[in-house]
């Protein structure tokens, strides 16, 4: 079966939320406690029962402010980081391309939050397992597009085959630009194999808060070749040992470079 | 909406001003975001930039309180660059009507001024004979076509209107002059014959004492350019509320009854309300309206020789607004208040006010689906619960998709909609506690008798012992034939048969129940190609007409401006008729080319609205300040509107002591008084907090950052919230000096899982000379950092 993929086309988003909501409703996701710090971003950030925000990037200069809007969540990568460092394998890939986590595996060591360029899988310090966006599996099952694209007013989120949206995806691209929309761009075409996510930008990446050339690290790849004994001993406890230090190293280190990117 | 949502998509340019449409409209984006795709322009006008301004091509900011000259300058603009649609201008406006050579304008004021003490200290009022047009021994109005006389409306307009150039307009509402001329590029392209502009708005338009006029003033513009009756065009009053146009509809507002015939003055009998009805246009039908609407109210017991009971309808004695009567229920004068799916406590201007009124009552009854501030006023932190004896009954009430029923949207849609689920607990239906209510009350009165028990023991009431039966007051609303059943099809059946002999609830949703097994609003038929008019999904009030005023969507000979959008087509010697004609299409077009505003009497519409009109404040729009105001008008010695009243002239604050423009609004993840949304965890969560927006130069100014916690003073109250700091709200330059702004949404009160201040209670007692809709959108306040 074809890969599916979300096209979030910025330039139609108007940050309404629906997406965000329609998320937890779906899935039936409780409510985190939340406070205003100064932005209309909230939740502030992904957890274990928040599996898609919203972001606002607001920028100001020279007087001409721009507010971006963009809806971030799991990007279903080809070169699935988090897949590839799972020590027990509860990560893997649907035949419709949905990156998905057995819960049944899962053993909450944390080294796919660590592994993911996005830092998206979250959940160990809660929950003990990791959670993040499975693509309405359920639904996409039963011929329904994802709950966040159903519930998007204008058009900004929608859901279908990989060559369809990435088709739509140029078009539009060229048509922003022919507009005069200069430093309109794709993401995640090329990126980390290709993404099951695809933006339309009208700006560069990290005016939205993506990173511009998100990468699995060398690190994992070097885990991943050490850990095939590992994971065949099912020594969790040890292994959840050593990657939770790994993974706060590798969690900070990511922040870093977002904030970087950022900039 | 002269137009409706889906026909956004056939515009050229969309200004939204006095609105938030992506904000608190979301599913406009859908049909704007087609128009877009199609190459069209977006701009907003906002004092703040908005959600809506993010995904617009052009933003300009303006300060709260200052429309009308905004308008005014587009107005102008459109004149000297000679930008509009002179064509239609002559056609389908009074601007070659002759006006008494008696009025004139003179430093803020139109003739007939006189001393209103009633209104307020300084107030006035107009005599408006002179505001009529010059007419001939037979009534006609006398015209120059040319235009010429120097007494004809459009001489009388294009002066008016010339005192409004771009450097006194920014300097008035702050936008930027370069940014004002982009505004006046962009959207005064429309007047191009065949393109289409597009004006939505909402509160930011009503909610001032000038709001009438606010509106008037993009209906003239829209008039201007030639933007009314056609496909992308209009004058879009974007709903706050998706049923407030049905609300209006049924006559929910104080000074109309259904269909929007105005509430009979206080002694007035049927005949004098008849002789008062227009003498021309589709008005004249206007006393078999009425007519109709007291049979469907009292049935058998309504007859010509009593005059269909028009002797039980209510009298307006005197200003029954909301704003008014909270003042009458401080003063003791309302024993009791009802109070259905409403928070004026959250919602209503200066609610320290209105909690305290509150205590006054005897009893009040709330329903709502939890317990909202209103209903709770009494244990409010600013209450003493010793201190009140109002009997409070809570009734709970259930969702609108917890029952079935109809709801009219914005574009004058009526859609039923079905019942999803069955309300939880004792839950009921408002239409079901309705029923209850007037059941219980008629046995009351027929057992204890009582002050004029006729309007309600006479009252035609059959819907129902317990369910109501809903099909059945759809159908009454319609209207059938008293004596047959037999259910109307459409105006006609009212205005050619006797009085009363068709009983009709609300004329001009005649058509929409008219096939009992098969009504058109439960029509569910998507139109497939066109113009996305859709006749086939719902009915559109009147006579399923998607765009009104629709004769202007072609030239006199009948050719349509836009051929790729047309409405209708003379061909062959008859109308190709597109939409439903809102003129006479078995004649040939030239009969009607200078007709086409059948609802007014001179059947043009009104650059000038004088005597054939109800505006109480002038027959041209023209600026003043807002009651509270940071600045001296500009344009006149007159600082704020000269005829409306002044509830409370103690509570109105200086600029000296609130320095700042305050305005308040909506945010996406909240609705109105929040009852429904800061009870829903998922958007507490997307929204959790009270907050208020500054620039980040105000924030230095009293040193504050964001998230801090900050203090809001007006001369009415004070409250606390969070504050954000951002650049995209910015100081103004407002008459030579920067001035800064204060904004903040409305939706918290002080129940409810996410509780917060209210922003109203800082919001002055005032309202709109015309209407009264209060002053929500613009006074003044102090801010400094809390503790």
């Amino acid at each position: 079966m074809a890969n599916n993929v979300r096209l979030i086309d910025v330039t139609k988003c108007m940050a309404c939320k629906g997406c965000q909501v329609a998320c937890k409703q779906w899935n039936q996701l409780p409510a985190v406690e939340t406070e205003f710090t100064g932005s209309y971003e909230n939740p502030a950030d992904l957890d274990f029962v928040t599996w898609s925000r919203v972001k606002f990037n607001e920028h100001a200069n020279n007087g001409e402010v721009k507010w971006y809007f963009n809806f971030f969540s799991c990007m279903h990568c080809t070169e699935a980081g988090c897949m590839e460092i799972c020590p027990v394998d509860a990560i893997s890939r649907t035949d419709t391309g949905a990156v998905i986590i057995n819960h049944e595996e899962c053993i909450a060591c944390g080294a796919c939050t660590g592994a993911c360029p996005f830092e998206i899988p979250r959940g160990p310090e809660v929950d003990e397992k990791a959670y993040k966006c499975n693509f309405c599996l359920h639904r996409v099952a039963a011929g329904y597009a994802t709950a966040c694209s159903k519930a998007c007013p204008s058009g900004a989120v929608t859901f279908g085959t990989a060559d369809e949206k990435i088709a739509e995806a140029e078009a539009r691209v060229a048509e922003l630009q022919e507009r005069g929309v200069a430093n309109a761009q794709l993401y995640g075409v090329d990126e980390l194999g290709g993404m099951g996510v695809i933006y339309v930008l009208a700006d560069s990446p990290d005016m939205y808060g993506l990173p511009v050339s998100p990468t699995v690290s060398y690190t994992t790849h070097l885990w991943k070749v050490a850990m095939r004994p590992l994971k065949t001993l099912a020594m969790a406890g040890l292994v959840a040992g050593m990657l939770g230090s790994w993974y706060t190293f590798r969690r900070e280190k990511v922040k870093k470079e977002n904030e970087k990117a950022a900039k | 909406m002269t137009n409706h949502w889906i026909d956004y998509r056939n515009s050229d340019v969309i200004m939204n001003i006095g609105g938030n449409t992506v904000e608190n409209h979301p599913i406009s984006m859908k049909w704007i975001q087609a128009a877009l795709d199609n190459g069209a322009k977006l701009i907003s006008v906002d004092p703040r930039f908005t959600r809506t301004s993010a995904v617009s091509d052009l933003y300009a900011p303006i300060r709260p309180g200052t429309n009308v000259a905004f308008f005014s300058g587009l107005i102008n603009y459109a004149i000297e660059n000679n930008k509009y649609h002179e064509e239609y201008v002559k056609l389908f406006t009074n601007a070659s009507s002759l006006i008494n050579p008696d009025f004139g304008y003179s430093d803020g004021l139109f003739t007939g001024v006189q001393d209103a003490p009633d209104l307020g200290d300084g107030q006035k009022s107009y005599d408006r004979t002179s505001w009529d047009y010059q007419r001939d021994e037979e009534g006609n109005i006398l015209k120059d076509e040319t235009l010429q006389d120097s007494n004809c409306v459009w001489q009388l307009f294009k002066n008016h209107y010339a005192r409004y150039n771009v450097q006194t307009v920014s300097e008035i509402t702050g936008c930027p002059e370069d940014k004002f001329v982009e505004v006046a590029e962009m959207f005064c392209s429309t007047g191009e014959p065949g393109k289409a502009g597009n004006i939505s708005y909402a509160m930011g338009l009503t909610q001032f004492t000038h709001g009438s006029q606010n509106v008037r003033s993009c209906a003239i513009l829209q008039l201007l350019l030639g933007n009314v009756g056609i496909a992308g065009g209009g004058v879009n009053a974007q709903r706050g509320q998706s049923n407030v146009q049905g609300a209006c509809d049924m006559g929910q507002l104080f000074h109309i009854v259904t269909g929007y015939m105005p509430m009979p003055s206080d002694g007035q009998d049927l005949a004098a309300y008849n002789a008062a009805a227009p003498d021309s246009g589709y008005w004249v039908n206007r006393p078999k309206f009425m007519a109709s609407m007291l049979k469907a109210f009292w049935g058998d017991n309504a007859t010509e020789e009593n005059d269909f009971h028009f002797d039980y309808l209510p009298r307006l004695d005197k200003n029954r607004s909301s704003v008014a009567y909270y003042t009458y229920m401080a003063k003791g004068e309302i024993k009791g208040l009802f109070c259905f799916a409403d928070n004026p406590v959250v919602g209503g201007a200066n609610t320290i006010r209105k909690r305290r009124a509150q205590a006054e009552l005897d009893w009040l009854v709330c329903a709502d689906i939890y317990e909202n501030e209103t209903a709770a006023f009494w244990k409010a932190p600013d209450m003493n619960p010793e201190e009140v004896d109002t009997e409070v009954f809570l009734l709970p009430a259930c969702m609108h998709f917890e029952k079935e029923g109809t709801i009219t949207n914005s574009g004058r849609w009526i859609q039923w909609r079905h019942k999803a689920q069955d309300p939880p607990g004792e839950a009921k239906p408002d239409y079901w506690i309705v029923n209850q209510l007037f059941h219980a009350i008629r046995n009351l009165y027929e057992e204890e008798g009582g002050a004029f028990p006729g309007p309600i023991v006479d009252m035609y009431w059959d819907y129902g012992d317990d369910e109501v039966d809903i099909p059945k007051v759809c159908m009454e609303i319609n209207g059938f034939y008293w004596d047959t059943g037999e259910l109307a099809t459409g105006f006609g059946d009212i205005t050619g048969s006797d009085d009363g002999e068709v009983a009709a609830g609300s004329w001009i949703y005649t058509g929409f129940y008219a096939d009992e097994a098969d009504p058109a609003c439960k029509n569910r038929t998507r139109e497939t190609e066109g113009l996305g008019l859709n006749h086939d999904w719902s009915f559109a009030w009147p006579a399923n007409r998607r765009i009104v005023y629709n004769r202007c969507s072609c030239d006199a000979e009948g050719n349509p401006w836009n051929p790729d959008k047309a409405l209708f087509r003379w061909e062959d010697n008859e109308w190709v008729t597109i939409d439903v004609p809102d003129f006479n299409a078995n004649v040939p077009p030239e009969e009607t080319a200078d007709k086409p505003f059948i609802m007014t009497p001179e059947l043009q519409s009104r650059l000038f609205a004088g005597l054939t009109g109800t505006m109480v404040d002038g027959p041209f729009p023209e600026h003043y300040e807002p009651w509270e105001s940071i600045t001296a008008n500009r344009m006149s010695d007159v600082q704020f509107n000269p005829v409306c009243k002044v509830w409370y002239p103690e509570d109105r604050g200086e600029s000296a002591d609130y320095p700042y423009i305050a305005t308040t609004y909506r945010l996406t993840e909240h609705y109105q008084t929040g009852i429904m949304t800061r009870n829903n965890p998922w958007l507490v969560e997307a929204m959790p907090e009270m907050f208020c927006e500054i620039s980040p130069s105000l924030a230095a100014e009293i040193g504050v950052e964001n998230g801090d916690m900050v203090e809001i003073e007006s001369k009415r109250g004070t409250i606390q919230c969070k504050v954000a700091v951002t650049p995209r709200v910015k100081p103004l330059m407002i008459n030579g000096e920067e001035k800064e702004i204060v904004g903040m949404p409305w939706h918290w009160g002080f129940k409810g899982l996410s509780s917060g201040a209210s922003a109203n209670d800082l919001t002055p007692t005032i309202g709109c000379a015309n209407t009264t809709i209060p002053e929500f959108k613009s006074f003044i306040c102090n801010i400094r950092r809390a503790g």
